[in-house]
């Protein structure tokens, strides 16, 4: 039983890493306290979970403003994790890329990312929680004209915070939790190697979102008669900002973007929906959007997948 | 790529018990109520295991009210429920940990108000 286990994780992520992976980060989601953080969309949370994205879908119009012959860019995303303790655990992501130009198309798979996550620190009465990781954007697994020939290594950290322990002044405002996220993506080049689609730079990378949880607000603070779907509806916002730290694009103002959405929980299954808003000239003025269809792996097959690849009973996807 | 996904799907026991999360609860959550219960129940949305899924009812000196007879409904294992003496008006606060089948293990606390 063990054996067969840890081998249908092997074969699981071979057939996942036979397709490329990109840089993008992964969708996490878990328990710390009495709150519930969901997976979202743009920023990558400070949990390791078992989990899995079966599509991060979005449709940029205008992606590059200094560029107008590119048109529109497409992106479809897919991805798994894995807890290998409680508080370490690896990602795997995959990515299809469209990028649509006056006069022709250039698609294919980006590059293959991989990403160890650690959570440092959690406490549960103040539902807070910290943790880092190592992303990898390993070179020239995508489509060569897609996926950078280069390697690029992110170190990230990343914090959650609930705001449950307000006083009863503010009850109100127990729903809202906070999630934040940065990280210096490194490349790993001398500069001559870029293919002309993709910006050698080094860059900070960082995010945050705000978000408002109506099952937290009906379950812990006041039952105010919600119904089915809203009582499991969580409206968010996200921030995401990438800025170059040296290369030719270092004087530019960072690419930033602002998705306000909804998140929709249910009991094994995530919905995501967010309006992708550029924030500033680097994105330019056209509004996209993007989605999300998540699986909590965790509670699907709580047989396989709280457990790590020796069969150790690891429970489910939260902080102790 | 979403055909092997989809494959892999078809492979998982659909049939497994997850979190639990309260759905609602009698007296509601955060509610003003006249008369005292005489039993506190929350709905989860899945099936509890009884061993190990509790609730506490606590007055605001923090002294314990319940009957200590928390359990799990035999005829609905989706409710948790405890019986609770004739309470004098105050603030109430309620404790319950709910242990899913599989084993996942959710908590947290809320209050409520005799007038
Ligand atoms: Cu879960």
């Amino acid at each position: 039983m063990k054996k067969s286990l840890t081998i249908s994780f092997l074969f699981l992520f071979i057939t996942i890493f036979g397709f490329a992976f990109s840089p993008c980060s992964l969708w996490a989601h878990g328990i710390v306290g009495q709150r519930f953080f969901p997976a979202t969309l743009s920023v990558d949370d400070p949990f390791v979970a078992d989990e899995m994205t079966l599509l991060a879908y979005s449709h940029i119009p205008n992606p590059e403003p200094a560029d107008s012959t590119h048109t529109l860019s497409q992106a479809y995303h897919a991805g798994v994790s894995k807890r290998l303790t409680r508080d370490l655990g690896i990602e795997l992501t995959a990515a299809y890329l469209q990028d649509h130009f006056d006069g022709g198309n250039i698609e294919g798979f980006d590059n293959l990312a991989a990403a160890v996550k650690y959570v440092m620190f959690n406490s549960p009465a103040h539902e807070f929680l910290m943790a880092s990781s190592l992303d990898f954007d390993i070179g020239g697994t995508g489509t060569r004209t897609v996926g950078d020939p280069f390697t690029t290594v992110t170190p990230n950290l990343f914090f959650g915070y609930g705001l449950g322990d307000l006083p009863d002044s503010l009850m109100y405002l127990r729903p809202f939790a906070i999630t934040g996220q940065v990280g210096i993506g490194v490349p790993f080049t001398d500069g001559s190697s870029n293919n002309g689609t993709s910006d050698y730079s080094s860059s900070l990378n960082y995010g945050f979102t705000v978000m408002y949880s109506t099952m937290y607000l009906q379950s812990f603070v006041k039952d105010i008669g919600l119904p089915k779907p809203f009582s499991r509806t969580i409206p968010v916002v996200e921030f995401t900002f990438n800025n170059p730290i040296n290369g030719p694009n270092q004087y530019n103002s960072p690419q930033s973007y602002a998705y306000p959405g909804f998140l929709w929980i249910g009991k094994y299954w995530e919905l995501g929906l967010e309006a992708v808003v550029p924030m500033n000239s680097t994105t330019g003025s056209q509004t996209g959007v993007q989605a999300l269809v998540h699986l909590f792996l965790d509670d699907l097959a709580p047989q396989i997948f709280t457990r790590t690849l020796s069969g150790e009973v690891l429970g489910p996807t939260q902080t102790k | 790529m979403t055909g092997v996904l989809l494959g892999l799907l078809l492979f998982l026991p659909w049939d497994a018990f997850a979190h639990v999360f309260p759905d609602h609860s009698d007296p509601r959550v955060g509610s003003e109520i006249k008369d005292a219960p005489s039993s506190v129940r929350i709905w989860f949305d899945g099936q509890l295991e009884p061993i190990f899924s509790t609730l506490q009812v606590f007055d605001s000196s923090g002294k314990e009210v319940t009957h200590q007879d928390a359990r799990v409904n035999e005829k609905d294992t989706a409710i948790l429920e405890v019986s609770i003496p004739h309470l004098p008006p105050g603030k109430y606060q309620v404790n319950w940990k709910a242990l899913a089948r599989d084993g996942h293990l959710t908590e947290g606390k809320f209050y409520f108000t005799i007038k």
